[in-house]
């Protein structure tokens, strides 16, 4: 079943500098890996952020689940909960993400959005904390982490809403190989149960590992 | 024995506080190559003592009150260093906030409280106390304590007499009136002494020998001997300093009863009560001319009171207050000064 | 591949170059920023919790400025000192130093009154005083509370979630731009190794790119808020 389908996307930032996707097509289905790769500036976070509904199409379309993903389809407040639910994303630069006052409330800003209840939040909270060791610092500011911690909360953040297809803007970029491992056999585990990734990246064989396919742009 | 305003000429006031600046240099000096760091900020503990022991007065025979200073009390704690610059500060802040004692007669009152009292008394507690091997009966230390604490504050009113007694020699108008204190050394000295050995004296002894002893048992790190590795002092000792601290307490708590005497302290009248005193058989009469029109400074808690407030709870705010400036004051001066290496102490 | 210079071991004597006063104060400032860390307050282990702590706050800095009774007053003059006294040296400093500053223009302000009219010093200094105080307060609570846990007590006295947010958020970009403006100017001094006629140019590139970059991280902070279901309804926050 197909999950996501960009259609003949034109993109484009700035006139002068001319489009970023010129007729850009791409079908996942749901239980894919992909892997997006190309140079600098060839357009990878330009796709992931058309399918994250932070940016959209100057021509061509985007349907998720077959509904077209427009500014006014966003607009109603309940859809866009449901879209950004059903899809997470993990920007390239942690800071970016993280908002919150501790590494606690970083993680529970997704469930409570969703209008969890505080058990159910809690007990959410509480998973991802031991699963991404982070009991430790949960009530540090996470701004003041270091940088493999902060992208460990920006990631268990994501989670947290337990979103179907997780997007992920350059992983691996300034993790150290302990952490690079583990963050493999996450990702590994979650393409396992069935979630669909979608992975922005300059690292070598992660196609290969994750039994995914590649998307040059 | 605190020397209000007016009471000494200014030129007096001017000799007793340049006889007072070398004391204060020396003991700044002596205190940063003897005491480590964080003992430098436990002297306003000490200060806090002295600044209580003040507020307890006791009546006095004639009429007057007097009270415990405990300057050798410190000096016992932290040297007499260390009590020349906790008396002159507790000094300072009762002139500067509670009015007691005056500013221009501030250097005298140190010379008098804070310089002769601990530096004798301390002398006297060593002099008793040379050739005891360490380790030895407390009993002697605190016998020593006691003399030390009643011959230094007999010392200081001495001088405070003298002071006194000097004016009207040295300073009066045309008609013979004096224009500072009015009395010669035949009258004060002997109104000084009598009250201070009878009575101030064995209070200041009895309030030495009580807290010394309670600071020996509780708090031994805190006692210029451990400081000086004279006292063996067991690890336990170095902990918490917890009692020291509740005992400030209470000693807060009991301030009030110094209330109970009602009188001034011999040398203490206000302006508008020196001309009934009849201290020579007849009232005065006069009120000397310095006094009527000196200098004078208004303070936020002249006599420890806010005019018609509750006695009791001014003074005990009173107390709290200059308790918990002492102990702030000194935590502040030991943050610039090194202090002495504690790795070189042994 | 390489240009032919860059294969060759350069001679190079620099050239005098002087006027970094304003590298130095830019950093400085840079670093007072990134250094405002959250969790600077020390915490006890038997610390009060922080709502109460903010309530016993509100009401000491209330009741001051309202007592007109003056044992009152010293009353309280006399708890803060204690709980002053109680604190280590360098907290203590650091608490009076900003009490001090209030004080004193305070006192400035009241001087022409008190010129004016002698007999009004008293009331003046009371004023003085209480200033003191509520500053004093305000300090040994903030010494004594984390930030982060501030915000929480906020939260627990139902103060809307967009102000609470707008503090959070406040914080976070004094932090980040300053830790951006510092490492910026680092930079730059690592690569200004001669004489720059057109440092002040570059001092100001450098600020205008702190302004851009946080008005960007602005945007982009809000899009990540929305990838996580925020639909600008701040009632969950």
């Amino acid at each position: 079943m197909k999950i996501i389908e960009l259609k003949d996307v034109y993109f484009e930032y700035d006139r002068e500098e001319g489009p970023v996707l010129r007729g850009f097509s791409l079908d996942v289905d749901a239980g894919d890996a992909l892997i997006l790769q190309g140079d600098n500036g060839s357009g990878k976070t330009t796709v992931l952020r058309v399918v994250n509904g932070l940016s959209f199409p100057g021509q061509g379309s985007y349907l998720f689940r077959g509904e077209a993903v427009t500014g006014d389809y966003l607009k109603d407040n309940g859809r866009a909960k449901r879209f950004h639910k059903a899809i997470g994303y993990l920007f390239q630069n942690p800071d970016t993400m993280l908002f919150n006052t501790t590494v606690y409330d970083e993680i529970a800003f997704g469930p409570r959005q969703m209008g969890l209840t505080d058990e159910e939040v809690d007990r959410r909270v509480q998973d991802l904390l031991g699963l991404f060791e982070l009991r430790d610092i949960r009530d540090r500011v996470p701004y003041h982490l270091s940088g493999g911690q902060k992208k460990w909360v920006a990631l268990a953040s994501v989670m947290a809403l337990d979103p179907e297809v997780i997007t992920l803007d350059e992983p691996f970029a300034g993790l150290d190989e302990r952490r690079a491992a583990w963050l493999m056999e996450f990702l590994k585990e979650l393409k396992a149960a069935g979630r669909t990734l979608i992975i922005a990246t300059h690292r070598e064989g992660i196609a290969e590992e994750l039994g995914g396919r590649i998307r040059v742009l | 024995m605190h020397i209000p305003e007016n009471y000494l000429s200014p030129s007096t006031c001017a000799v007793m506080t340049a006889a007072a600046v070398p004391v204060w240099v020396h003991s700044v000096k002596k205190i940063k190559e003897v005491l480590p760091k964080e003992k430098i900020a436990m002297i306003g503990v000490g200060a806090a003592f002295s600044f209580l022991g003040m507020m307890f007065n006791v009546p006095l025979v004639g009429g007057t009150t007097g009270h415990a200073v405990g300057g050798t009390l410190i000096a016992l704690l932290f040297g007499p260093e260390a009590a020349c610059l906790g008396v002159s500060i507790a000094l300072l802040l009762q002139a500067v906030l509670f009015g007691d004692g005056g500013i221009l007669a501030f250097g005298a009152n140190c010379f008098n409280m804070a310089f002769v009292l601990p530096f004798v008394g301390y002398g006297v507690y060593s002099l008793i106390m040379k050739g005891a091997s360490a380790g030895s009966k407390p009993g002697r230390a605190y016998l020593a304590a006691a003399v030390g604490s009643y011959v230094g504050i007999c010392c200081a009113a001495l001088c405070c007499a003298i002071e006194f007694g000097i004016q009207p020699m040295l300073f009066h108008d045309a008609a013979g009136n004096a224009l500072y204190c009015p009395y010669d050394l035949s009258i004060a000295i002997p109104a000084m002494m009598i009250p201070h050995m009878a009575v101030a004296g064995v209070v200041e002894a009895a309030f030495t020998v009580a807290i010394y002893a309670f600071v020996r048992k509780t708090a031994p790190d805190m006692t210029y001997e451990a400081i000086r590795g004279q006292l063996p002092v067991r690890e336990e000792g170095r902990k918490g300093h917890f009692p020291v601290y509740a005992l400030v307490a209470v000693l807060i708590a009991a301030v009030p009863l110094g209330l109970l005497a009602t009188g001034t302290a011999w040398g203490e009248w206000g302006a508008d009560e020196i001309a009934e005193i009849a201290e020579t058989g007849s009232p005065l009469g006069y009120t000397p001319q310095g006094m009527a029109d000196g200098f004078s400074l208004d303070v936020l808690m002249p006599d420890y009171t806010f005019g018609e407030m509750s006695e009791v709870a001014a003074y005990i705010l009173s107390a709290v207050i200059g308790a918990a400036l002492l102990i702030i004051i000194f935590k502040l001066i030991s943050i610039p000064l090194k202090g002495k290496n504690v790795a070189n102490a042994s | 591949m390489l240009p032919d210079w860059m294969t060759k071991t350069e001679e190079y004597v620099p050239p005098h170059d002087g006027g970094a006063f304003y590298y130095k104060t830019l950093k400085r400032l840079g670093g007072v920023l990134s250094r405002l860390k959250a969790e600077s307050g020390r915490e006890g282990k038997r610390s009060l919790p922080a709502w109460l702590k903010l309530v016993v706050l509100l009401l000491y800095v209330l009741f001051l400025s309202l007592s007109r009774d003056r044992l009152i007053t010293m009353g309280f003059v006399a708890s803060g000192l204690l709980v002053l006294a109680m604190m280590p040296p360098k907290d203590i400093w650091s608490v009076l130093k900003p009490g001090f500053f209030a004080a004193g223009l305070s006192a400035v302000l009241f001087l022409p009154k008190v010129i004016m009219d002698p007999g009004s010093f008293m009331n003046s200094l009371t004023v003085v005083v209480k200033v003191l105080m509520s500053v004093i307060a305000v300090g040994i609570f903030n010494r004594r509370t984390q930030w982060n846990h501030v915000t929480g007590a906020l939260r627990k006295f139902h103060v809307p979630g967009v102000v609470i947010f707008m503090i959070d958020i406040t914080f976070r970009f004094i932090v980040l731009l300053g830790n951006l403006m510092t490492e910026m100017l680092t930079a730059l001094q690592l690569r200004s190794v001669g004489r720059n006629r057109r440092k002040y140019d570059s001092v100001g590139g450098i600020m205008g790119t702190v302004f851009v970059r946080g008005a960007e991280m602005n945007r982009e902070m809000y899009e990540a808020m929305q990838c996580r279901g925020f639909t600008d309804d701040y009632r969950g926050l």
